[in-house]
């Protein structure tokens, strides 16, 4: 039950917010920020209540059996907790970033937050689908209204392109309803009943690409992932931080819900190529990332790189690597979205986010030089911080698997630390140039607490974290398991 | 109560790290104080450690969890034996003096930029600490990514100036290059063994097949490449002396590079068990002993005389390990400590005094600085190998390991390493410390305050006495897996004659005057500048990174650009103009619409027959 006051409670504000007025800026992004702390004690406070997996289902639309239901797993109440702490920080930051039209601003955060959360709770495919579409509106209005220079072309081009994305996904939505009915002979959109039905290989393989390029354009792998550095770009830091912390692991969650455990054989098959593919994606976005000239470009593509690394951790299907990936899921969305605050604190300062324009930050601003340095070490997977217990992780399921692989992964590594050092070295150390600039104000300071002390607390005790992952009887991993067990047996036969 | 003493004196520059960097970074002298009072601590605990030990040698562990799930049990603990307390001592020496001598060096900087010094001095003590006491290869590793970061801290330390932020990089990634594979090996290992424990490593190593056993030395020596600047690795060290020179002797000369060497001594029963891979390190270490000595003579800057001698040292203990003999490798590591932070320390009292790096703004300085010229001098004798001080016998323990293995090849690189030393280091002598002055500036020179002065007296006494302590250290550290060799009284007089030789020929070229140094040099031009260019290794490395692994990144920037992101928009603009082109057609005659159905009914029509 009090999963679905936490579900609609975002309209419920929405509809307050709606009803101050607009002159009151201060104090709409006040009350805000205390409904967004409320959610989040609500959800943790939802959370004890209930145990998880926590299902819960009701009919909605009787004559298609679609309901609505949710079922929240470990990974989802990951996400969503993910979700929340990075809106808290963001609007947190957002008070002196965004000055102009705060209501609608803040409308469109709520009705974003609604959507991402209904993705990762959803039990029900129709309803994932519904908040999978309903999110990119708020999304492509944030980017549009509060974003920069080229911000026109941006909101479209992430507006399109995930649309050509939703399109496939609901084209395979329904192809695989309609094998329900005809097999079965009755509708279902539950995802669990979905993922049992066995599927044949001859349409297992079309399904597989319809259920797979959506997620892996949100992911996003080369080459669909072009639609990313302009939106990451273009957004304002609140939109940035959303971006590359939420929204590229609804791809990820994607492939963990649907494409794994609803085709398992076919994935066996494709594994090598998306292995190499992921591969391929860190050393492209390191690459890439290397020669930006625009901070926030740079970190964009950083973003690339490592998403590459969670989709290889999943892929090699082994237990330690899969449980790296969703630690990594975590981490990187923290990190990363640090580093976009940073970048966008930066550009308040300065008026530019070109690296060459920058330089001799570091005595100026030492605050924000620390925790712009605190949050590479973080990306670059200083052991003692998140990432590193997250990439070890991953790094040696692919090193069971294959030496070679684990070799070409490490060329990532080595990359990440050479473009964000060098970034760092031309943006903070260096000459001074004259720029009259301030130090971090207080709420952009509070913004970043929880950040960095989840950082330092997620890479010196990464054991609390996972121990929540690691019995193999749990759901998560039985994902798994499945890709051993299922496909000979049919459909009737587990769970 | 070893394990204990050990715990002190590793958490307590922590401890420093954390008041200093949350409370009082602003006053300086005050942070300062307080960094110095953990660190004479952690020594103070160190030594009663030492001597815990000495007593009863262990191992004592402490350990706590760290990560711990189905898959991997990780425990963070400390480990002391005799080679770890021998080097927790070693660190907490060098590092109590550098940090009093830093307060002389470095008091004209800002009280938070002071701060932010003895910040990082704490986490590196803490971090090098760390590394030293592991109990298990992953905390070895996480350690070494730490004082991997404060060597990139403090050689950015002067983060204003461009050439320090270039270095700071550069060592980075130079040995995150080596890490990786170091990591990989961790990995490797792993896989086989599984564990992560040192002493179930060790314990299990005998048992692995002969090519795990190498590939996985292999790869954990990768790392000790890259840390202790082995050849080809070894271009950053150098450049890393842009960092303040209390920062060079600790850091870039007595601990941390050292940690390569620690680290293959630490798993030496798992090198030993491979040939291969011992051979492997004696060539690459007796090739970095001599290759980065000719270098070293021809460099005008004083620090990377010593950071090319460094290297060339820490070439000799590898060579020392490599040719099987672990007890002259950690030797000479424990001998070499004292004696080239003293050097870099008096280096830096010089560069203090004089304003300049360059030997050549030097000159006539033993009588202006008198303790600073002696302890040189001292140093200076240690690192050539004259007896009695603590370089001879660490050195020849080496020499006489390499001359009875059986690969004989590293031996000669090695002696030839000897004459060249004292030919480069006797140099600098000559002619920083004697003659005349060559600059205006070295007529100016003064002795350094006490706080620099008496931490050179300090190192100077142990320079001199380590060497005797020979019997005592191999005691502790236990004769295993030494090769021994009927007694060989010729070595030790060949390479004290090559090193007279060598320090002669240097009094005739830089004392005396007798040859012209620079007659020889346009002589032998090609080779000089070959030297002096050191060997194009840096040019070859800017080369790799800066066209072709960027170059490659521009390319793929270009493709992305240009060709995926192309097609992306190529596919909307003509979508558009297809929309446009179609627009036309609606042209709202109705003539023309019936022309339309026609040509559909037509075409339809085709296709309907072809098909039936």
């Amino acid at each position: 039950m009090h999963f679905i006051v936490f579900f609609f409670l975002p309209l419920v504000f929405v509809f307050t917010i709606f009803l101050i007025p607009s002159k009151f800026k201060k104090l709409i992004f006040y009350i805000s920020l205390f409904f967004l702390l409320f959610h989040f004690i609500y959800f943790l406070y939802a959370l004890f209540s209930v145990n998880i997996p926590f299902i819960y289902s009701k009919p909605w639309i009787r004559v298609f059996n679609i309901n609505f239901s949710f079922y929240l797993d470990k990974i989802s109440v990951l996400l969503v907790i993910l979700n929340l702490v990075l809106f808290i920080s963001g609007i947190i930051f957002s008070l002196t970033e965004i000055e102009e039209k705060v209501k609608e601003f803040l409308i469109w955060t709520f009705l974003l937050e609604f959507g991402i959360n209904g993705i990762f709770m959803a039990g029900d495919i129709f309803l994932f689908f519904i908040s999978w579409e309903f999110m990119l509106i708020p999304m492509f209005f944030i980017i549009y209204g509060w974003g920069y220079e080229k911000r026109e072309y941006a909101a479209f081009k992430f507006l399109l392109y995930t649309m050509a994305g939703s399109v496939l996904l609901i084209v395979g939505i329904l192809i695989l309803i309609f094998y329900f009915k005809n097999t079965q002979g009755y509708f279902s959109f539950n995802i669990r009943l979905l993922s049992k039905l066995y599927i044949p290989p001859s349409l297992s393989g079309t399904l597989f690409f319809l259920f797979t390029i959506p997620f892996f354009i949100k992911v996003p792998l080369f080459p669909f992932h072009t639609w990313l550095p302009d939106a990451h770009t273009q957004a304002p830091s609140f939109g940035s931080v959303i971006l590359a912390g939420i929204l590229l692991k609804t791809g990820v969650y994607g492939i963990i819900r649907f494409t794994i455990p609803f085709f398992p054989q076919f994935v066996k098959v494709m594994s090598n190529a998306i292995i190499m593919l992921s591969l391929f994606n860190i050393i492209y976005g390191s690459l890439m990332a290397w020669v930006q000239k625009d901070l926030k470009r740079l970190i964009a593509y950083s973003s690339i790189g490592h998403m590459g690394f969670i989709i290889l951790g999943i892929f090699v299907f082994q237990k330690e690597a899969f449980l790296g990936s969703v630690f990594q899921v975590f981490n990187h969305g923290i990190t990363t979205g640090a580093l976009f605050m940073i970048a966008g604190a930066i550009y308040k300062r300065t008026g530019t986010r070109e690296i060459r324009k920058l330089g001799g930050l570091a005595g100026k601003i030492p605050v924000l030089a620390f925790i712009f340095g605190f949050s590479i070490l973080s990306s670059i997977g200083l052991p003692g911080l998140n990432n590193f217990a997250g990439e070890f992780l991953i790094l040696y399921g692919v090193f069971k698997k294959s030496v070679v692989l684990s070799m070409i992964s490490v060329l990532g590594i080595i990359l990440t630390a050479v473009y964000f050092l060098s970034a760092y070295r031309k943006t903070i150390f260096g000459k001074a140039k004259d720029f009259e600039v301030k130090d971090l104000k207080l709420n952009e300071v509070l913004s970043f607490i929880p950040l960095i002390l989840l950082m330092l607390y997620l890479g010196l005790k990464p054991v609390t974290f996972l121990k929540n992952f690691k019995n193999t009887s749990n759901d998560n991993i039985s994902t798994l398991n499945m890709i051993e067990d299922k496909g000979n047996e049919d459909f009737t036969a587990r769970h | 109560m070893a394990g204990i003493y050990a715990l002190i004196s590793f958490l307590s520059p922590f401890i420093a790290f954390i008041i200093i960097g949350l409370l009082t970074r602003r006053w300086g002298k005050f942070s300062a104080g307080i960094s110095i009072l953990a660190v004479l601590n952690s020594l103070l605990f160190s030594v009663l450690a030492f001597f815990q030990v000495k007593a009863n040698p262990g191992p004592h562990f402490v350990e706590w969890l760290w990560l711990s799930q189905k898959i991997f049990t990780f425990k963070f603990g400390i480990w002391v034996d005799p080679l770890s307390s021998a080097m927790l001592f070693v660190v907490a020496l060098v590092a109590s003096m550098v940090q009093i001598y830093s307060l002389g060096y470095i008091s004209d900087e800002t009280p938070p930029s002071l701060g932010r010094y003895y910040a990082y001095h704490s986490l590196f003590t803490f971090s090098m600490m760390g590394l030293v006491l592991a109990k298990n290869v992953l905390e070895l590793f996480v350690f070494w990514e730490l004082v991997g970061l404060c060597s990139y801290l403090l050689i950015g330390f002067w983060y204003y100036k461009p050439t320090a932020a270039k270095a700071a990089v550069k060592a980075f990634w130079t040995t995150k290059l080596g890490d990786v594979g170091f990591m990989l090996g961790l990995l490797y290992l792993y896989k086989h063994t599984g564990s992560f424990e040192l002493n179930d490593l060790l314990a299990k190593a005998p048992a692995l097949s002969s090519g795990v056993l190498t590939t996985g030395a292999l790869m954990l020596f990768a790392g000790a490449m890259g840390k202790s600047a082995q050849f080809p690795l070894h271009i950053w060290l150098p450049d890393a002396m842009e960092g303040p020179t209390p920062v060079s002797a600790l850091i870039h000369a007595a601990t941390m590079v050292a940690a390569g060497v620690y680290m293959v001594a630490r798993l030496f029963p798992l090198f030993a068990a491979s040939k291969v891979a011992l051979w492997v390190i004696a060539i690459i270490g007796a090739f970095t002993a001599f290759l980065a000595a000719t270098m070293a003579i021809v460099q005008e800057d004083i620090k990377r005389v010593l950071a090319y001698s460094t290297i060339s040292q820490l070439g000799y203990m590898m060579a020392g390990l490599g040719v099987g003999n672990m007890n002259a490798g950690f030797f000479h590591l424990f001998t070499h400590a004292y004696f080239k932070a003293l050097l870099f320390l008096c280096a830096g009292a010089v560069i203090h005094a004089v304003h300049s790096n360059s030997i050549w703004d030097m000159g006539g300085l033993l009588k202006r600085m008198p303790i600073t010229g002696i302890s040189f001098l001292i140093g200076l004798l240690a690192l050539a190998g004259f007896p009695p001080f603590s370089g001879f016998f660490s050195k020849e323990e080496i020499l006489h390991a390499a001359y009875t293995a059986e690969f004989k090849l590293p031996f000669y690189f090695l002696v030839a390493g000897v004459f060249l030393t004292a030919f480069y280091m006797a140099r600098v002598f000559f002619v920083a410390f004697l003659g005349k002055e060559r600059k205006e500036s070295a007529k100016h020179a003064h002795e350094a305050p006490p706080s620099m002065t008496i931490p050179l007296i300090i190192l100077s006494v142990f320079s001199i006495i380590a060497g005797f302590y020979k019997s005592g250290l191999y005691k502790l550290l236990g004769e295993h897996h030494e090769i021994h060799g009927a007694s060989l009284p010729f070595l030790p007089l060949v390479s004290l004659g090559l090193a007279i030789f060598g320090f002669i020929l240097a009094y005739l070229y830089y004392g005396s005057e007798t040859f012209s140094a620079e007659k020889t040099t346009k002589r032998v031009f090609p080779v000089y500048n070959l030297i002096y260019q050191k060997y194009y290794m840096d040019h070859i490395a800017e080369w790799i990174y800066s066209k072709i692994a960027l170059g490659l990144a521009f390319l793929a920037s270009w493709w992305d650009r240009h060709i995926v992101d192309g097609a992306v928009n190529w596919v909307t603009y003509t979508t558009g103009r297809i929309g446009k082109g179609l627009r036309t057609i609606q042209t709202g005659v109705i003539q023309d619409y019936l022309v339309y159905i026609a040509i559909a009914f037509i075409i339809i029509g085709f296709i309907v027959f072809q098909i039936f």
